[in-house]
């Protein structure tokens, strides 16, 4: 077994004071989780890409400033969070905007019924990816969020700027909708 | 149960406290429909799971503070000696300064001559002097620019390249403890391994003792 040698919190203090080296250390243990969140998040590689470089930029530029390096997790998916919404905001039609935290109604997400040994694990990633897709952008965040990265709903709340009522009726009716397209039996 | 799939949901991401946890172990502990529901839950939350992760195609990476964020004294030299606006007015600002100063210093004069009157620079203020010095002045100001430039330029590369034998070597190094660690790893599971092994043969050589002696029996 490998062992980190040093743990998140001395490179983000040593960062803190300058140390670019450690922040690249640190970079390169976070950016494989940020880069899927926002991938999933954008469904583009190349703005997800743009998106992470920001993202870690704001975060070097910011981490001064960072009081609780605890809550390092949750200030850098924040910045993550944000740095997508902006996109959207810049890039998609306001009319789609209407939409955006309406329910997912289960039925009509493509059904996939998996069991076992008939159905292999790429189909599998594929038909996951496909029903998140279908997600509302806010239901998918969250879903990202807790399923993926172990969030607490607190946590979400603070990342998404929305309150924890909301993040739970996010992801349950999320996880409603994921469940019936995934036909689970 | 009240709401049972989302206290379910919150069962199983582990978003109860300690009292509500118990309160659903003992609700499952009674319910077949509520262990049923909850097996599906867990389903479907593992089936999630199997969402490939990708790999990031182009690594991040940061160059070193005194490159990119100069302490302010650096930015300031650096902003007054090393960019080509600047460069420019400070050569013209020494210009002007050895013009004003090279005026003062030879006291002009103004005087009645038989036809009109003539301004004169002092004794040696002729009009070659006067172009000799503009034009010795500009060259020593432009050289010196130069020089500064190059100076600041050098210092630069000398830097960077630093820098970057110091992040490669850093990142070798963390390679070699790593690899330090999985080697010292593999020796301990293959000291395990050969364990198990050596313990696997001596019980085959007993079983076969004893199959031996109970067919010489």
């Amino acid at each position: 077994m490998i062992f980190r040698g040093i743990e998140d919190r001395d490179l983000i203090l040593r960062a803190r004071k300058g140390d670019v080296e450690s922040y690249n250390m640190l970079v390169s243990r976070w950016e494989k989780r940020v880069y899927n969140y926002i991938l999933r998040v954008v469904g583009n590689r190349d703005d997800a890409l743009d998106l992470c470089q920001d993202t870690f930029l704001k975060a070097y530029r910011g981490i001064a400033k960072l009081n609780e390096v605890e809550r390092f997790p949750q200030w850098l998916f924040r910045i993550a969070h944000n740095e997508t919404t902006s996109m959207y905001r810049r890039t998609k039609p306001v009319f789609e905007d209407e939409n955006l935290d309406q329910s997912v109604d289960p039925a009509s997400l493509p059904r996939t019924r998996f069991e076992g040994t008939s159905f292999g694990a790429a189909e599998l990633g594929l038909a996951i990816e496909q029903a998140l897709e279908r997600l509302s952008d806010e239901q998918r965040q969250v879903v990202l969020l807790k399923v993926y990265q172990g969030f607490k709903f607190d946590e979400i709340a603070k990342i998404t700027g929305c309150p924890p009522s909301t993040v739970k009726s996010r992801l349950y009716s999320a996880l409603n909708a994921l469940q019936g397209a995934l036909a689970m039996t | 149960m009240r709401d049972a799939p989302h206290v379910l949901w919150d069962y199983l991401l582990d978003e109860l406290g300690p009292t509500e946890r118990v309160e659903v172990e003992e609700y499952l502990k009674t319910s077949d429909a509520g262990r049923a529901e909850l097996e599906r839950l867990r389903l479907t939350h593992a089936a999630l799971l199997h969402l490939p992760e990708e790999e990031i195609p182009q690594r991040i990476a940061f160059v070193s503070d005194p490159i990119l964020e100069p302490s302010p004294r650096q930015r300031f030299w650096r902003g007054a000696l090393g960019g080509s606006p600047l460069l420019a007015m400070s050569a013209a600002a020494a210009v002007m300064l050895v013009f004003f100063a090279g005026a003062w210093a030879t006291k002009p004069t103004l005087a009645r001559t038989g036809d009109g009157w003539s301004l004169t620079f002092g004794a040696s203020a002729a009009a070659g002097d006067l172009e000799e010095k503009f034009r010795a002045a500009i060259i020593k100001a432009v050289t010196a620019a130069d020089a500064r430039q190059l100076e600041a330029a050098a210092a630069l590369n000398a830097s960077s390249e630093r820098i970057d034998r110091e992040w490669v070597s850093a990142q070798i190094a963390a390679v070699r403890r790593e690899l330090a660690e999985v080697q010292e790893d593999a020796a301990i599971g293959y000291e395990l391994v050969n364990a198990k092994h050596e313990t696997f043969k001596r019980q085959v050589l007993q079983i076969d003792m004893a199959s031996l002696g109970g067919f010489g029996q």
